[in-house]
């Protein structure tokens, strides 16, 4: 076991120097930009594992909340001429209000409403920012938007905001696992595990299941926010129902109700896409962007029927998951 | 006194009617087995005076206070507390945290007298103890249920329903835990037992009642209930080892 702990800080550390260094390593911005986006992305799935692995229940809006952030930011400071704080409060609150909205009404049911209540919500955002004249700028999107301004400190180069996300993304990741220890965890968990059980005991399941999907748009709005803020431009697309689906792939494979899984998922898809972008074309010369939403959903099937804990769990291995043979539990009972 | 009664309640699941105007009553300290053949509509009467299922007519008076349109989490801070049917203990958490959030309604308000219940569950099931950071998923069978009663007792109950807590268990198992039972009844403790074990719940019962298609259609002392045909016609045929063999289970 402490044997286990030293190898568990050394990795960490190693991690941790790794990624402090990286941008020095990295001699192309192409990569640099990817390990950001990585980030950005980890934030909106670490939301979507908290409402997928907590609360059980899947949700086809995060990229409408992602998008919803970072819309807030576009037009609040181009159109307003917002700062960087109120301008990122205004990404995170307007998400949580409408989650709020949003899943009141579903959570309540037992039944995957949720899913179907943000599938809808999802395509609808999509259409108010293709459709929203001068105020989204239509399909073409806002540009101008101001780099991101903290106290002076203006993140105007890609390193800085690499420090920026992966700082952002440690905080959250502290955050999730504070919340993972805590009462509201604990009772999350329980209502995972025995929905029916956890009421009996007094557990409001559908109150915490609306916080744990408050809480999962407020991290994708935040996401969203520190998007708009880095690429300066916003357009309609990377919003899509098509994200929403990566966004569930990437929570799947990182392994849902856990902690590193995200970055996990998101780094594993953000590659995979990547790398298919490059492949593709050698092999299929006009195919266009549909063959990866098909080979996504392959590796999402695939995923559910072979590893459907997700990858990150094979970290805390669980070594004796069968259950006790009736014999054991005869022998305790007699030694009692 | 009676801690609870129960008059005419009825509760429909969609639009079938599982419950058709329920009627009894528990006393202070007693306790009385629910039996029943399968889907007679036992596991839907205690969710609904657990405050799960919402009733559609009908009355619950728990210690002489309505509680028919409560919360589960306002019931379970009265002191009327669920051990679900299956078990139904948290997997994924260790027995420790199974047994906090038995304590749920307190959790904050009230942390320092939980060590000292978690100390007298484990008292009352010793077999638990020294598996508290045991993810409660890999137990056997044996000591899922009692975790489970176990989080049933941390709210700190007057009144304990049970959910057939002997299914799938082995004899000696389901004998250990009816021991606990009596001895919970002895410390004061009102227990309602639904049981598709009659034989074994009778032998613990101070009274008993019988569902049958969402009615009580007898109710009475074991003793009564063992040797008539009405009980052993609501077992025959079901579930193997129990039908028709109350009486001889019970050598009366
Ligand atoms: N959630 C539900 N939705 C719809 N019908 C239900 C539900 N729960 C129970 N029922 C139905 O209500 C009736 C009573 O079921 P209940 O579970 O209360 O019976 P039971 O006496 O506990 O049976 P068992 O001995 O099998 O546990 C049955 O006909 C059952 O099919
Ligand atoms: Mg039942």
């Amino acid at each position: 076991m402490p044997r286990g702990n030293l190898m568990k800080y050394l990795f960490i550390a190693a991690a941790g120097i790794g990624f402090v260094v990286l941008p020095f390593v990295l001699k192309s911005n192409y990569l640099l930009s990817i390990f950001i986006v990585i980030g950005i992305y980890a934030l909106v799935v670490q939301g979507l594992g908290i409402i997928m692995g907590y609360a059980g229940q899947v949700s086809f809006g995060q990229a409408a909340f992602f998008g919803i952030g970072a819309y807030a930011v576009a037009i609040l400071t181009t159109h307003y001429h917002w700062g960087t704080i109120p301008a990122l409060l205004a990404a995170t609150v307007l998400p949580s209000l409408v989650a709020a909205v949003i899943g009141r009404p579903t959570l309540k049911l037992k039944e995957h409403y949720l899913a179907l209540a943000t599938l809808a919500f999802g395509l609808l955002v999509h259409i108010i920012f293709s459709e929203g004249g001068e105020l989204t700028g239509g399909p073409s999107g806002l540009t101008g938007i101001p780099y991101l301004n903290i106290g002076g400190f203006v993140f105007n180069r890609d390193y800085k905001f690499y420090y920026l996300v992966w700082a952002v993304v440690v905080l959250v990741f502290l955050g999730v696992r504070n919340l993972d220890r805590s009462r509201i965890g604990r009772s999350l968990r329980a209502i995972r595990d025995s929905e029916v059980a956890a009421e009996a005991n007094g557990i409001n399941s559908a109150a915490l299941k609306l916080k744990a999907f408050v809480f999962s748009a407020f991290l994708a709005g935040l996401g969203g926010g520190i998007y708009a803020y880095y690429v300066t431009f916003i357009s309609p697309a990377p919003f899509s129902f098509n994200i929403s689906i990566q966004f569930v792939l990437m929570a799947v494979i990182g392994g849902l109700g856990t902690i590193c899984g995200p970055v996990l998922g998101v780094g594993l898809v953000v590659a995979l896409g990547e790398a298919l972008r490059w492949l593709v074309p050698l092999v299929i010369p006009h195919a266009g962007g549909e063959y990866q939403i098909i080979f996504f959903g392959l590796i999402l099937v695939l995923a559910m029927i072979f590893k459907p804990e997700g990858l990150s769990t094979g970290w805390r291995k669980i070594t004796d998951s069968e259950k006790a043979e009736e014999t054991g539990l005869l022998e305790t009972s007699a030694n009692t | 006194m009676n801690i609870l009664d129960v008059n005419g309640l009825k509760v429909f699941h969609g639009r079938a009617q599982a419950l058709r105007g329920v009627t009894f009553h528990a006393r202070e300290g007693e306790i009385v087995a629910v039996l029943g053949a399968n889907g007679a509509g036992k596991s839907t009467l205690l969710g609904t005076l657990s405050g799960i299922y919402a009733a559609k007519a009908g009355e619950v008076y728990f210690k002489g206070e309505p509680i028919i349109r409560q919360s589960p989490g306002y019931i379970v801070k009265q002191g009327l507390s669920l051990v679900p049917e299956h078990r139904q203990i948290f997997n994924d958490l260790t027995v420790q945290d199974n047994l906090l959030l038995g304590a749920f309604h307190r959790y904050i308000k009230d942390k320092g007298t939980l060590s000292e219940d978690m100390e007298r569950v484990l008292g009352i099931f010793p077999a638990l103890r020294g598996r508290e950071r045991q993810t409660a998923g890999i137990l056997s069978g044996g000591l899922q249920q009692m975790l489970a009663i176990g989080r049933g007792l941390m709210a700190r109950p007057k009144l304990l329903m049970l959910d057939e807590p002997s299914i799938g268990l082995a004899p000696i198992v389901v004998r250990e835990i009816m021991e606990v039972l009596s001895k919970l009844r002895e410390d004061g403790t009102t227990i309602i037992l639904v049981e598709q074990n009659a034989a074994a719940a009778l032998r613990v019962a101070d009274r008993a009642i019988v569902i049958e298609r969402g009615q009580v259609i007898i109710s009475g002392k074991p003793s009564e209930l063992v040797n008539d045909e009405r009980v052993q016609h609501a077992y025959l045929g079901r579930t193997g080892g129990h039908a028709g063999n109350v009486a001889v289970a019970f050598g009366y």
